[in-house]
């Protein structure tokens, strides 16, 4: 057994922890409340200067921009949480402003040179104000750290492309989505999409890559920034992709496009006996390309044996204008109709009251 | 000129708006919260109110709709603070019974632009 | 010859003494290896918070909540007799900063007046609606309500009473997107916590399958339209025992067991679930009472055997919170539905445990649970009378003895002070002095006294589920978020 000697040194060693460790949680609430009001003290003196730039006119921000510029790094360091806080927050002048603060007091060239450093913490950071900044010549090495090994930062560097990159940018992005270190689709959609019109050209040639995540995320950005100069593309990838979720967003990209050559392969898409998923969203697309000739072959979906497909017809019906809604009160009229009319008439009511649940998605993976 | 409300639970918000609008002349009552907010437009005379559509505890919404149901604020002009593209807050924000809207992130000087446009519309 | 007589007594009484000594030693290592490991799952949960919280500045929250690229989400809100204070959390949960979402509610066959009181709120109007049927429904759905005009998303269902887990399942019948969030009727949440709750959806979107967010006590918490405004801990002591037990397991535990790719339990109040997972699954058991916590081990079950690679994680913020009973008979009755549930769950599932098959659930999760939380009651009310016994017959010295409670407890009020101080250091959501005093008291109080009583409680569940006992609710009376001064009456669900 164990000898009674032990235990009491335990007793006595436990009760010295418990002690120990109310110190502890009591002290790191002074530590951390003093920091907290040195830090306010400290930038008080600042924020006032701070807040005119924001306000100021062009003409009237050089002044107070050198002399925020030539503030010690101590009072820098206090100020950097508001500065960069606010550089989320505000728009147009007041932005500019900030921009040319941080690249006065050579900020930018800092926040480039963390993106290498050795903590995660750090080079996420880094990335994060340079992406605020809008810091175009970091495009190239944000677009290394969408390698890093931290995810966070990858995570961090992608949504700064998307704010300071170029065309060259894109590859890199595509790149991402796949391999031992990835970035979640998501984050590079947005990315992709908020790097403007100007890129898509390189953004369509993710159409062809091997990869299909890679080809879902290219369609999906194409149909979010409405470009319309690949509708074929998309629309031949609808037909033919071996991926059943590369055609599901291609679906929905050309009901978002609304180009007449996505009506054949939307058609083809919803015919029975396709998987239900794809089935489901292409009527909806049918409803989003508001083609009145779809009209006829969304009527006959009313009765799929799969509650879905139907439900996502009869919404899309409400937005083919007149002809759909006829087609509606055709179906709901038929005393005969069985689930096609219940349908029906579950989609006008909604109508009618002002709230049409339009739609239901299917995936949520890629 | 006039005496504006604003309501935030972002601090540097508040300030910013605060100092700008003081800059345009204006009076200015800086709340935390929307219960706060609600007090002070009815204990004072304020002229128009700025509200963050999302704040914890009531929300700028909640603020503006109580703001329409009592009378002697019914009319009191509302600018909403929505975040970007969430569409579906101007819908709602507009729907409670706001006059405008100005999308976060936003520049300081538009936003005193909009405050003095609501208000010399409420003028006419 | 009175020799002779005495030897079979003398016999037994040896044999008992040395069974007691057996038992003793055996409780004395049960105890000291329950407060280990809830030790390691606390060191494991402080790694992964300060992991996380170096992150917190680039972890763009800003971003998501605005990127119509963030999945959409349905909010599904089962309600029973909520008419007090329902309006009020439909508000709240309508007005989360998330870029699209909606809030389904599900009234199971109220009496009291709660669909006529979102009626009035929201201006609902009565739709003809098919209702599909992905996952079975035992209750009939009599009405599907939608607000007039106005971009509200919100509907409202109306079935025949059949339970939670039944509403439930209308809810994810209903719901249009993807990814459900299952909540309670009191829930109360952060506005950023469907953010917080999705971001493992988003980063890793082809295997996660669901999320659970931390329930905190809002006992005591100033409520404020639906929000908490301050993180208080509550003034009495059932209160303050409560926060720090909500600490230790749930809020670092299960981060703990998260981490080591584990979790069981997802609490009903606040839980994120693929959609499509949850169906094929086959949406939620009725007969069962702890119907949120055995979602979770069938969706191990049924991802496992279909061989899919998968995620289960835990968000460690403290981004929800509950009403957590505040007079002894309600815990009591709380307590006792707990562990019935968990008997339940495992009697059910009980070919996972120890089952190579089931990977880490099987061989790890389950088998921890089962020794550690299931038996965990008997073996402490088995200590508090087979230890004294023991020194009675002179098995155990009793000095030894008390030195050794002494030193258990202390050891078990360790583990407990470093979750309240994992929690100042990460989180600090308790302004005050008064509450870190309050957790302190919690602390000690915990180990010394309630751990016990609930031990009896939960001991008493276990023996309802082995014998099958009617399933009874129980009343529970809502207050309303209002009036926070009022004395609410609660059953709890599960956490």
């Amino acid at each position: 057994m164990i000898p009674t000697s032990l235990v009491s040194a335990a007793l006595l060693g436990l009760l010295a922890v418990v002690l120990a460790q109310s110190l502890l949680i009591v002290g790191n609430r002074f530590v951390r409340r003093h920091r907290q009001r040195r830090r306010e003290r400290i930038a008080a003196p600042v924020r006032g200067p701070l807040l005119q730039l924001l306000c100021a006119e062009e003409d009237e921000q050089t002044e107070l921009l050198y002399r925020l510029a030539e503030i010690d790094r101590r009072t820098w360091v206090a100020l950097e949480p508001t500065l960069t806080a606010l550089l989320g927050k505000v728009a147009g002048g007041a932005h500019t402003a900030l921009v040319r603060l941080y690249e006065l007091r050579g900020a930018a060239v800092d926040a480039v040179a963390d993106l290498s450093s050795r903590s995660a913490a750090r080079r996420g950071r880094a990335a994060q104000v340079l992406g605020q900044l809008c810091h175009r010549p970091a495009a190239p090495s944000l677009c290394r750290l969408l390698a890093d090994h931290d995810p966070e930062v990858r995570l961090a560097a992608a949504r700064a492309l998307g704010r300071c990159g170029g065309p060259e940018s894109v590859p890199y992005l595509l790149e991402s989505l796949h391999g031992p270190r990835t970035v979640p689709p998501g984050a590079v959609t947005m990315a992709l999409v908020s790097l403007g019109p100007e890129v898509q050209r390189s953004v369509a040639a993710g159409l062809e890559h091997p990869e299909p995540l890679a080809r879902a995320v290219t369609i999906e950005v194409l149909g979010a920034t409405g470009v319309v100069s690949h509708a074929s593309e998309i629309a031949r990838a609808l037909r033919e992709d071996p991926q059943i979720e590369v055609r599901i967003k291609a679906a929905r990209a050309l009901g978002r496009l609304g180009m007449p050559d996505g009506l054949e392969p939307l058609l083809a898409a919803v015919r029975p006996g396709g998987p239900v998923a794809l089935r489901m969203v292409g009527a909806g697309a049918l409803g989003s390309l508001g083609a009145v000739a779809a009209t006829g072959p969304l009527a006959k979906l009313l009765g799929d044996p799969d509650p879905h497909v139907a439900a996502a017809a009869a919404r899309a019906l409400l937005q083919l204008g007149p002809e759909g809604r006829a087609a509606l009160r055709a179906a709901a009229d038929d005393r005969s109709g069985g689930p096609a009319a219940a349908q029906a008439r579950a989609a006008l009511a909604e109508s009618a009251v002002g709230g049409a649940r339009h739609d239901v998605r299917a995936e949520v993976a890629l | 000129m006039a005496h504006v409300l604003i309501a935030d639970d972002d601090a540097d918000i508040r300030d910013l708006v605060a100092f700008k609008l003081t800059q345009s002349g204006h009076q200015v009552t800086v709340v935390e919260d929307g219960m706060a907010a609600l007090r002070a437009a009815r204990e004072n005379t304020v002229d128009l109110a700025l509200l963050d559509i999302r704040m914890p505890g009531m929300s700028g919404l909640d603020v503006c709709r109580e703001l329409r149901a009592a009378a002697e604020t019914a009319r009191l002009p509302v600018i909403m603070i929505t975040a970007r593209s969430q569409e579906g807050d101007v819908e709602v924000g507009f729907a409670a019974g706001a006059d405008d809207y100005i999308i976060k992130p936003f520049s300081p000087r538009e936003l005193s632009s909009r405050v003095t446009a609501v208000l010399n519309r409420v003028e006419r | 010859m009175s020799m002779a007589a005495g030897e079979p007594w003398a016999s037994l009484l040896g044999a008992a003494h040395t069974l007691i000594t057996v038992c003793d030693s055996a409780v004395i290592v049960y105890f000291v290896a329950i407060n280990t490991s809830y030790l390691v799952l606390i060191l494991i949960a402080l790694g992964e918070f300060v992991r996380t919280l170096r992150r917190a500045p680039f972890a763009g929250h800003d971003e998501a909540a605005t990127s119509p690229f963030t999945p959409p989400v349905s909010v599904i809100m089962p309600a029973h007799n909520e008419a007090a204070g329902i309006v009020e959390a439909v508000r709240a949960m309508l007005l989360l900063s998330y870029p699209e979402f909606e809030v389904v509610v599900v009234d199971d066959g109220s009496t009291d007046g709660t669909l006529d009181a979102l009626r009035d709120a929201f201006d609902l109007a009565e739709v003809e609606y098919v209702v599909p049927d992905d996952v079975p429904v035992r209750g009939r759905v009599t009405s599907v309500r939608l607000p007039r005009g106005g971009p509200v998303r919100l509907v409202v269902a109306r079935k025949d009473n059949g339970g939670k887990a039944d509403a439930l399942n209308v809810g994810i019948n209903l719901a249009r997107y993807p990814l459900l969030c299952m909540v309670d009727a009191d829930s109360i949440l952060d506005s950023q916590a469907l953010l917080a709750v999705v971001k493992p959806f988003c980063d890793d979107p082809l295997r996660v399958v669901a999320s659970g967010g931390v329930v905190g006590l809002a006992n005591g918490c100033t409520v404020v339209a639906g929000r908490v405004a301050e993180a208080r801990v509550p003034p009495d002591l059932l209160g303050r025992v409560q926060v720090v037990e909500y600490l230790r397991a749930f809020l670092l535990g299960r981060t703990g067991w998260s981490k080591l790719g584990s979790l069981l339990i997802i609490a009903g109040a606040f839980g994120l679930f693929r959609k499509d997972a949850v169906v094929a699954a086959g949406g939620m058991d009725p007969d069962c009472i702890g119907e949120d916590a055995e979602l979770v081990i069938r969706l191990h079950k049924h991802m496992r055997e279909q061989g899919r690679d998968y995620r289960i994680v835990f968000v460690a913020e403290p981004i929800s919170w509950s009403e957590a009973p505040s007079n002894l008979k309600v815990l009591a009755r709380q307590r006792r539905r707990w562990h019935r549930g968990l008997t339940e769950i495992l009697l059910k599932h009980r070919r996972m445990i120890g089952n190579p098959r089931y990977g880490r659930i099987g061989l790890l999760a389950l088998p921890f649970y089962v020794v550690f939380e299931l038996l965990a009651p008997l073996v402490e009310l088995a200590g508090l009378v087979l230890v004294p016994l023991g020194v009675l017959i002179g098995a155990v010295n009793a000095d030894f003895l008390w030195r050794f409670l002494f030193a258990a407890y202390a050891y078990a009020i360790v583990v407990s002070m470093v979750s309240v101080g994992v929690e100042e250091y990460a989180f600090h959501r308790f302004t005050r002095w008064r509450d870190v005093w309050g957790a302190l008291v919690g602390v000690v109080v915990e180990n010394i006294g309630y751990r016990q009583l609930t031990a009896w409680w939960r001991l008493r569940g276990m023996w309802d589920a082995l014998r099958r006992a009617p399933q009874v609710w129980g009343a529970m009376t809502r207050a309303g978020f209002d009036s926070p001064g009022q004395v609410k009456e609660s059953g709890g669900d599960r956490v």
